[in-house]
Protein backbone atom coordinates (compact mmCIF):
# COMPACT_ATOMS: atom_id res chain seq x y z
CA UNK A 1 0.00 0.00 0.00
CA UNK A 2 1.93 3.07 1.06
CA UNK A 3 5.44 1.05 0.67
CA UNK A 4 5.21 0.28 -2.95
CA UNK A 5 4.23 4.32 -3.46
CA UNK A 6 7.92 5.02 -1.94
CA UNK A 7 10.64 3.21 -4.63
CA UNK A 8 12.60 0.80 -3.15
CA UNK A 9 14.78 -2.26 -4.20
CA UNK A 10 17.62 -4.83 -3.21
CA UNK A 11 21.16 -4.46 -2.76
CA UNK A 12 22.80 -5.11 -6.09
CA UNK A 13 26.05 -5.93 -7.46
CA UNK A 14 26.42 -5.21 -11.19
CA UNK A 15 27.57 -8.35 -12.70
CA UNK A 16 29.29 -9.52 -9.60
CA UNK A 17 32.11 -6.99 -9.91
CA UNK A 18 34.69 -7.49 -8.14
CA UNK A 19 34.44 -11.42 -7.91
CA UNK A 20 37.35 -11.40 -10.03
CA UNK A 21 38.43 -8.04 -11.53
CA UNK A 22 36.87 -4.57 -10.49
CA UNK A 23 35.66 -2.27 -13.32
CA UNK A 24 35.06 0.62 -13.12
CA UNK A 25 31.16 1.31 -13.70
CA UNK A 26 31.55 4.81 -14.72
CA UNK A 27 31.55 4.79 -18.92
CA UNK A 28 31.53 8.41 -20.11
CA UNK A 29 31.32 11.97 -17.81
CA UNK A 30 30.00 15.10 -20.04
CA UNK A 31 31.08 18.80 -18.21
CA UNK A 32 28.33 20.92 -19.58
CA UNK A 33 29.16 25.12 -19.09
CA UNK A 34 28.73 27.95 -20.88
CA UNK A 35 32.04 29.69 -21.80
CA UNK A 36 30.97 33.39 -20.93
CA UNK A 37 28.09 33.07 -18.68
CA UNK A 38 29.36 34.07 -14.97
CA UNK A 39 27.29 31.04 -13.71
CA UNK A 40 29.80 28.89 -15.07
CA UNK A 41 32.27 30.42 -13.30
CA UNK A 42 33.60 27.28 -11.26
CA UNK A 43 33.15 24.70 -13.74
CA UNK A 44 35.08 26.74 -16.15
CA UNK A 45 37.92 27.25 -12.96
CA UNK A 46 37.41 23.04 -12.73
CA UNK A 47 37.95 22.02 -16.23
CA UNK A 48 41.13 24.41 -16.31
CA UNK A 49 42.84 23.36 -12.62
CA UNK A 50 41.46 20.28 -11.63
CA UNK A 51 39.67 17.89 -14.85
CA UNK A 52 43.16 16.26 -15.92
CA UNK A 53 44.08 15.20 -12.47
CA UNK A 54 40.51 13.62 -12.75
CA UNK A 55 41.71 11.74 -16.54
CA UNK A 56 45.09 10.92 -15.07
CA UNK A 57 43.97 8.83 -12.51
CA UNK A 58 40.81 7.32 -14.52
CA UNK A 59 42.05 6.70 -17.89
CA UNK A 60 38.99 4.22 -18.66
CA UNK A 61 36.58 7.03 -18.29
CA UNK A 62 36.03 9.03 -21.59
CA UNK A 63 35.70 12.61 -20.46
CA UNK A 64 33.87 15.02 -23.01
CA UNK A 65 33.08 18.61 -22.42
CA UNK A 66 30.08 20.50 -24.05
CA UNK A 67 29.80 23.86 -24.04
CA UNK A 68 26.13 25.34 -24.58
CA UNK A 69 25.28 29.14 -24.71
CA UNK A 70 23.54 30.39 -21.62
CA UNK A 71 23.02 27.26 -19.98
CA UNK A 72 23.54 26.10 -16.64
CA UNK A 73 26.66 24.05 -16.05
CA UNK A 74 26.16 20.67 -15.33
CA UNK A 75 27.76 17.30 -15.54
CA UNK A 76 25.96 13.94 -17.02
CA UNK A 77 27.25 10.72 -16.33
CA UNK A 78 26.62 7.50 -18.30
CA UNK A 79 27.02 4.09 -16.79
CA UNK A 80 27.25 0.25 -18.32
CA UNK A 81 24.65 -0.27 -17.95
CA UNK A 82 22.66 2.26 -20.02
CA UNK A 83 21.45 4.55 -17.07
CA UNK A 84 22.04 8.22 -17.14
CA UNK A 85 22.42 10.39 -14.44
CA UNK A 86 22.54 14.05 -14.69
CA UNK A 87 23.40 16.59 -11.48
CA UNK A 88 23.36 20.23 -11.98
CA UNK A 89 26.74 22.29 -10.88
CA UNK A 90 25.57 25.70 -10.21
CA UNK A 91 26.76 27.68 -7.27
CA UNK A 92 29.09 24.49 -6.98
CA UNK A 93 32.93 25.46 -6.22
CA UNK A 94 35.43 23.50 -7.82
CA UNK A 95 36.15 21.00 -4.75
CA UNK A 96 32.50 20.50 -4.71
CA UNK A 97 32.70 19.71 -8.48
CA UNK A 98 35.55 17.48 -7.74
CA UNK A 99 33.80 15.84 -5.39
CA UNK A 100 30.66 14.93 -7.44
CA UNK A 101 32.61 13.84 -10.11
CA UNK A 102 34.54 11.56 -7.48
CA UNK A 103 31.16 10.17 -6.37
CA UNK A 104 30.07 9.48 -10.18
CA UNK A 105 32.79 7.72 -10.69
CA UNK A 106 32.32 5.24 -7.20
CA UNK A 107 28.59 4.57 -8.22
CA UNK A 108 27.62 1.87 -9.78
CA UNK A 109 24.62 2.89 -12.76
CA UNK A 110 22.04 1.32 -10.44
CA UNK A 111 19.44 3.99 -9.16
CA UNK A 112 19.41 5.02 -6.17
CA UNK A 113 16.16 4.49 -3.84
CA UNK A 114 15.57 3.17 -0.66
CA UNK A 115 17.46 -0.06 0.29
CA UNK A 116 15.03 -2.58 1.02
CA UNK A 117 18.20 -4.81 3.47
CA UNK A 118 21.80 -4.13 3.39
CA UNK A 119 23.12 -7.36 2.23
CA UNK A 120 22.20 -9.94 -0.57
CA UNK A 121 23.33 -13.64 -1.14
CA UNK A 122 22.40 -15.63 -3.53
CA UNK A 123 23.16 -18.80 -1.11
CA UNK A 124 21.96 -17.56 2.37
CA UNK A 125 21.99 -21.02 4.00
CA UNK A 126 25.02 -22.99 4.11
CA UNK A 127 24.15 -25.58 6.28
CA UNK A 128 20.60 -26.14 4.61
CA UNK A 129 17.52 -24.85 5.79
CA UNK A 130 16.17 -26.19 9.40
CA UNK A 131 13.11 -28.85 9.02
CA UNK A 132 11.93 -30.27 12.42
CA UNK A 133 13.41 -33.69 11.89
CA UNK A 134 16.79 -32.41 10.93
CA UNK A 135 18.18 -33.18 14.71
CA UNK A 136 15.73 -36.37 15.24
CA UNK A 137 16.48 -39.62 15.49
CA UNK A 138 15.21 -41.23 12.43
CA UNK A 139 14.59 -44.27 14.25
CA UNK A 140 11.32 -42.68 15.54
CA UNK A 141 9.82 -43.14 12.23
CA UNK A 142 9.97 -46.98 12.14
CA UNK A 143 8.77 -46.92 16.08
CA UNK A 144 5.79 -49.15 16.93
CA UNK A 145 3.96 -47.75 19.91
CA UNK A 146 3.51 -48.99 23.25
CA UNK A 147 7.48 -49.03 22.83
CA UNK A 148 9.40 -49.21 26.29
CA UNK A 149 11.99 -47.26 24.59
CA UNK A 150 9.92 -44.01 24.37
CA UNK A 151 7.82 -44.65 26.88
CA UNK A 152 10.73 -44.70 29.65
CA UNK A 153 10.75 -42.30 32.11
CA UNK A 154 13.72 -39.59 31.55
CA UNK A 155 16.47 -39.34 33.36
CA UNK A 156 16.60 -35.92 35.16
CA UNK A 157 20.42 -36.54 36.89
CA UNK A 158 21.64 -37.74 40.42
CA UNK A 159 18.87 -37.63 42.81
CA UNK A 160 19.22 -37.69 46.65
CA UNK A 161 18.45 -40.85 46.89
CA UNK A 162 20.52 -42.24 44.23
CA UNK A 163 23.48 -39.97 46.03
CA UNK A 164 22.67 -41.56 49.64
CA UNK A 165 22.99 -44.91 47.99
CA UNK A 166 26.24 -44.96 46.52
CA UNK A 167 27.77 -43.11 49.30
CA UNK A 168 26.25 -46.14 51.74
CA UNK A 169 27.81 -48.23 49.38
CA UNK A 170 31.04 -46.50 49.65
CA UNK A 171 31.28 -47.48 53.13
CA UNK B 1 12.96 -31.58 61.57
CA UNK B 2 15.37 -34.67 61.36
CA UNK B 3 14.31 -35.25 57.54
CA UNK B 4 15.37 -31.74 56.90
CA UNK B 5 18.23 -31.49 58.42
CA UNK B 6 19.51 -34.90 56.42
CA UNK B 7 18.55 -33.30 53.50
CA UNK B 8 20.23 -30.17 53.81
CA UNK B 9 23.68 -32.21 55.23
CA UNK B 10 23.53 -34.22 52.18
CA UNK B 11 23.20 -31.17 49.74
CA UNK B 12 26.28 -29.67 51.70
CA UNK B 13 28.30 -33.05 51.30
CA UNK B 14 27.21 -32.84 47.54
CA UNK B 15 28.57 -29.40 46.93
CA UNK B 16 31.77 -30.15 48.72
CA UNK B 17 32.85 -33.19 47.08
CA UNK B 18 35.73 -34.28 44.66
CA UNK B 19 35.09 -33.28 41.19
CA UNK B 20 36.16 -36.03 39.00
CA UNK B 21 36.66 -36.25 35.32
CA UNK B 22 35.60 -39.45 34.41
CA UNK B 23 35.74 -41.16 30.94
CA UNK B 24 33.02 -41.08 29.31
CA UNK B 25 33.28 -43.70 26.09
CA UNK B 26 29.73 -44.79 26.62
CA UNK B 27 28.46 -41.13 26.26
CA UNK B 28 26.23 -41.23 22.94
CA UNK B 29 27.05 -37.48 22.86
CA UNK B 30 30.67 -38.57 21.43
CA UNK B 31 29.24 -41.24 19.39
CA UNK B 32 26.79 -38.56 17.68
CA UNK B 33 30.22 -36.27 17.42
CA UNK B 34 32.28 -38.77 15.06
CA UNK B 35 29.26 -38.32 12.55
CA UNK B 36 28.89 -34.73 12.57
CA UNK B 37 29.98 -31.00 13.93
CA UNK B 38 32.12 -29.91 17.09
CA UNK B 39 28.55 -28.41 18.61
CA UNK B 40 25.75 -29.19 17.34
CA UNK B 41 23.30 -26.32 16.48
CA UNK B 42 20.63 -27.41 18.93
CA UNK B 43 20.27 -24.35 20.46
CA UNK B 44 17.25 -24.09 23.04
CA UNK B 45 17.20 -27.61 22.98
CA UNK B 46 15.25 -27.85 27.14
CA UNK B 47 16.42 -30.57 29.61
CA UNK B 48 15.41 -31.01 33.31
CA UNK B 49 19.15 -29.77 34.14
CA UNK B 50 17.90 -26.30 32.65
CA UNK B 51 14.54 -26.19 34.57
CA UNK B 52 14.62 -22.84 36.64
CA UNK B 53 14.58 -23.87 40.42
CA UNK B 54 15.90 -27.06 39.58
CA UNK B 55 17.98 -27.85 42.72
CA UNK B 56 20.17 -30.73 41.33
CA UNK B 57 20.73 -28.94 37.50
CA UNK B 58 24.35 -28.76 36.90
CA UNK B 59 25.52 -25.80 38.58
CA UNK B 60 24.86 -27.79 41.96
CA UNK B 61 26.61 -30.24 40.65
CA UNK B 62 30.72 -31.12 41.56
CA UNK B 63 30.22 -34.85 41.14
CA UNK B 64 29.42 -36.25 37.58
CA UNK B 65 28.92 -39.80 36.48
CA UNK B 66 28.88 -41.04 33.01
CA UNK B 67 25.64 -42.49 33.54
CA UNK B 68 23.85 -39.07 33.24
CA UNK B 69 24.25 -37.26 29.79
CA UNK B 70 26.01 -34.29 31.06
CA UNK B 71 29.21 -34.23 31.58
CA UNK B 72 30.36 -31.43 32.89
CA UNK B 73 33.53 -29.69 34.76
CA UNK B 74 34.15 -26.22 35.97
CA UNK B 75 36.33 -25.00 33.49
CA UNK B 76 33.81 -25.98 30.52
CA UNK B 77 31.04 -23.87 32.74
CA UNK B 78 33.29 -21.20 32.84
CA UNK B 79 33.78 -21.21 29.05
CA UNK B 80 30.67 -21.93 28.28
CA UNK B 81 29.44 -19.19 30.24
CA UNK B 82 31.37 -16.85 28.82
CA UNK B 83 30.73 -17.81 25.41
CA UNK B 84 27.00 -16.89 25.75
CA UNK B 85 27.91 -13.71 27.38
CA UNK B 86 30.08 -12.80 23.97
CA UNK B 87 27.77 -14.15 21.38
CA UNK B 88 24.46 -13.10 23.13
CA UNK B 89 22.89 -16.74 22.90
CA UNK B 90 21.15 -17.10 26.48
CA UNK B 91 21.08 -20.90 27.58
CA UNK B 92 24.02 -22.26 25.11
CA UNK B 93 25.94 -23.24 28.59
CA UNK B 94 23.42 -25.49 29.64
CA UNK B 95 23.43 -27.20 26.64
CA UNK B 96 24.14 -31.05 26.74
CA UNK B 97 25.05 -31.58 23.31
CA UNK B 98 28.21 -28.89 23.31
CA UNK B 99 31.14 -31.36 23.83
CA UNK B 100 34.26 -29.72 26.18
CA UNK B 101 37.20 -29.27 23.70
CA UNK B 102 39.08 -28.98 27.04
CA UNK B 103 39.62 -33.01 26.76
CA UNK B 104 42.97 -33.63 24.41
CA UNK B 105 41.24 -36.72 22.82
CA UNK B 106 37.99 -35.17 21.58
CA UNK B 107 40.48 -32.26 20.28
CA UNK B 108 42.33 -34.33 17.99
CA UNK B 109 39.91 -36.30 17.32
CA UNK B 110 37.88 -33.33 15.31
CA UNK B 111 41.07 -31.09 14.40
CA UNK B 112 41.84 -34.07 12.71
CA UNK B 113 38.02 -34.91 11.11
CA UNK B 114 37.94 -30.89 9.85
CA UNK B 115 41.70 -30.93 8.36
CA UNK B 116 40.94 -34.33 6.27
CA UNK B 117 37.95 -32.30 4.74
CA UNK B 118 39.89 -29.57 4.42
CA UNK B 119 42.70 -31.76 2.22
CA UNK B 120 40.18 -33.55 0.50
CA UNK B 121 38.60 -30.09 -0.51
CA UNK B 122 35.46 -31.31 0.56
CA UNK B 123 34.63 -28.43 2.65
CA UNK B 124 32.29 -26.73 0.07
CA UNK B 125 30.93 -23.85 0.70
CA UNK B 126 32.11 -21.94 3.70
CA UNK B 127 30.07 -19.48 5.83
CA UNK B 128 31.55 -16.19 8.23
CA UNK B 129 30.23 -14.13 10.62
CA UNK B 130 32.08 -10.98 10.16
CA UNK B 131 32.37 -7.81 12.30
CA UNK B 132 32.70 -4.63 10.52
CA UNK B 133 32.83 -1.41 12.68
CA UNK B 134 30.37 -3.19 15.07
CA UNK B 135 27.89 -4.44 12.95
CA UNK B 136 27.72 -8.13 12.40
CA UNK B 137 26.90 -9.88 8.82
CA UNK B 138 26.46 -13.75 8.15
CA UNK B 139 28.47 -13.82 4.99
CA UNK B 140 29.85 -15.82 2.00
CA UNK B 141 31.73 -16.03 -0.98
CA UNK B 142 29.81 -14.08 -3.49
CA UNK B 143 27.35 -11.85 -1.07
CA UNK B 144 27.57 -8.55 -1.03
CA UNK B 145 27.07 -6.23 2.59
CA UNK B 146 26.60 -2.78 3.11
CA UNK B 147 28.93 -0.87 5.18
CA UNK B 148 27.19 2.88 6.21
CA UNK B 149 28.82 6.15 6.66
CA UNK B 150 31.86 7.13 5.95
CA UNK B 151 34.64 3.81 4.97
CA UNK B 152 37.96 5.03 3.81
CA UNK B 153 38.80 2.16 1.65
CA UNK B 154 38.34 3.68 -2.16
CA UNK B 155 36.32 1.63 -4.67
CA UNK B 156 38.25 -1.32 -6.58
CA UNK B 157 40.43 -1.83 -3.25
CA UNK B 158 40.88 -5.60 -1.76
CA UNK B 159 40.28 -5.61 1.76
CA UNK B 160 40.71 -8.09 4.56
CA UNK B 161 37.96 -8.63 7.35
CA UNK B 162 40.02 -9.22 10.21
CA UNK B 163 37.69 -9.92 13.09
CA UNK B 164 35.89 -13.24 12.48
CA UNK B 165 33.77 -14.32 14.94
CA UNK B 166 33.40 -17.56 13.47
CA UNK B 167 33.05 -19.99 10.41
CA UNK B 168 32.61 -23.08 9.57
CA UNK B 169 31.20 -25.41 6.47
CA UNK B 170 28.35 -28.21 5.84
CA UNK B 171 30.11 -30.20 8.40
CA UNK B 172 32.00 -28.30 11.46
CA UNK B 173 31.59 -24.86 12.44
CA UNK B 174 35.17 -22.53 14.30
CA UNK B 175 33.36 -20.50 16.53
CA UNK B 176 35.95 -17.72 18.34
CA UNK B 177 36.01 -16.65 21.95
CA UNK B 178 34.93 -13.66 20.77
CA UNK B 179 37.11 -13.62 17.77
CA UNK B 180 39.36 -16.27 15.65
CA UNK B 181 43.01 -15.81 14.71
CA UNK B 182 44.24 -14.76 11.72
CA UNK B 183 46.15 -17.93 11.16
CA UNK B 184 42.78 -19.77 11.02
CA UNK B 185 40.63 -18.13 8.46
CA UNK B 186 40.67 -15.45 5.71
CA UNK B 187 38.15 -13.47 4.57
CA UNK B 188 38.75 -10.94 1.37
CA UNK B 189 36.38 -8.49 0.02
CA UNK B 190 36.30 -5.80 -2.07
CA UNK B 191 35.08 -2.16 -2.41
CA UNK B 192 32.66 -2.07 -5.58
CA UNK B 193 31.20 1.24 -4.64
CA UNK B 194 30.68 3.86 -2.69
CA UNK B 195 26.99 5.96 -3.19
CA UNK B 196 25.07 7.90 -0.77
CA UNK B 197 22.03 6.73 0.40
CA UNK B 198 18.24 7.71 -0.73
CA UNK B 199 16.92 11.06 0.58
CA UNK B 200 15.90 10.57 4.41
CA UNK B 201 13.33 12.72 5.56
CA UNK B 202 14.22 14.15 9.49
CA UNK B 203 10.96 15.74 10.87
CA UNK B 204 10.53 16.59 13.94
CA UNK B 205 6.87 17.85 14.85
CA UNK B 206 5.41 19.26 18.35
CA UNK B 207 1.99 20.26 18.47
CA UNK B 208 0.53 23.51 19.81
CA UNK B 209 4.00 24.92 20.32
CA UNK B 210 4.90 25.90 17.08
CA UNK B 211 7.79 23.41 16.51
CA UNK B 212 8.69 21.47 13.43
CA UNK B 213 12.28 20.90 12.09
CA UNK B 214 12.24 19.30 8.18
CA UNK B 215 15.24 18.82 6.54
CA UNK B 216 16.19 15.88 4.04
CA UNK B 217 19.62 14.06 4.17
CA UNK B 218 21.51 11.15 2.33
CA UNK B 219 24.46 9.41 3.97
CA UNK B 220 27.37 7.82 2.82
CA UNK B 221 27.73 3.84 2.45
CA UNK B 222 29.98 1.60 1.37
CA UNK B 223 29.12 -1.84 -1.07
CA UNK B 224 31.57 -4.78 -0.12
CA UNK B 225 31.65 -8.00 -2.28
CA UNK B 226 33.06 -10.66 -0.49
CA UNK B 227 35.35 -12.12 -3.16
CA UNK B 228 36.58 -15.39 -0.74
CA UNK B 229 36.92 -17.57 2.92
CA UNK B 230 39.30 -19.98 3.42
CA UNK B 231 40.33 -21.95 6.75
CA UNK B 232 43.45 -22.97 7.23
CA UNK B 233 44.06 -26.63 8.39
CA UNK B 234 44.43 -26.60 12.17
CA UNK B 235 47.21 -28.12 14.30
CA UNK B 236 47.09 -31.40 16.17
CA UNK B 237 49.29 -30.49 19.09
CA UNK B 238 48.44 -26.51 19.88
CA UNK B 239 44.85 -27.66 20.80
CA UNK B 240 42.19 -24.32 21.43
CA UNK B 241 44.70 -21.73 21.79
CA UNK B 242 45.38 -22.06 18.20
CA UNK B 243 41.73 -20.38 17.45
CA UNK B 244 42.17 -17.79 19.59
CA UNK B 245 43.88 -14.22 19.01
Amino acid sequence: MANSAIPRDFLKNVLQNGMGRYVCQLQRITFRFCKSHPGSRHMRDFVENHLLDFTKKNPGVVVYLQPRRHRPPSIVAEFLNGRRETMEMIGKEPGEICKWTEHMRGRSGVQIVNMIRNNHTETPSTQGIWHPFMFRDSTTALAKFPSSQYSAVKQTGKTATDFILEEVKKK
Amino acid sequence: MAAKTCARQVMNIWRRGQPSFLPFKELSCVRELSQCSVKRPNVGGASLHSLPGNRFSSEFLSVVSPSWACLRTKSTHEADVKISMDLGVCGMERLEDFTPLADKHLQTDVTGQINETLEQGDAGRLYAVVNIRGIQHKVTAGDVIVVKYDFPPNVGDRLRLEKVLAVGGKDFSLIGQPLLSRNVVRVDATVVEKTLSHNRAWFVFQKRRNFKKFFLYREMFTVLAINSIQVAKLSQDKGVQQLED
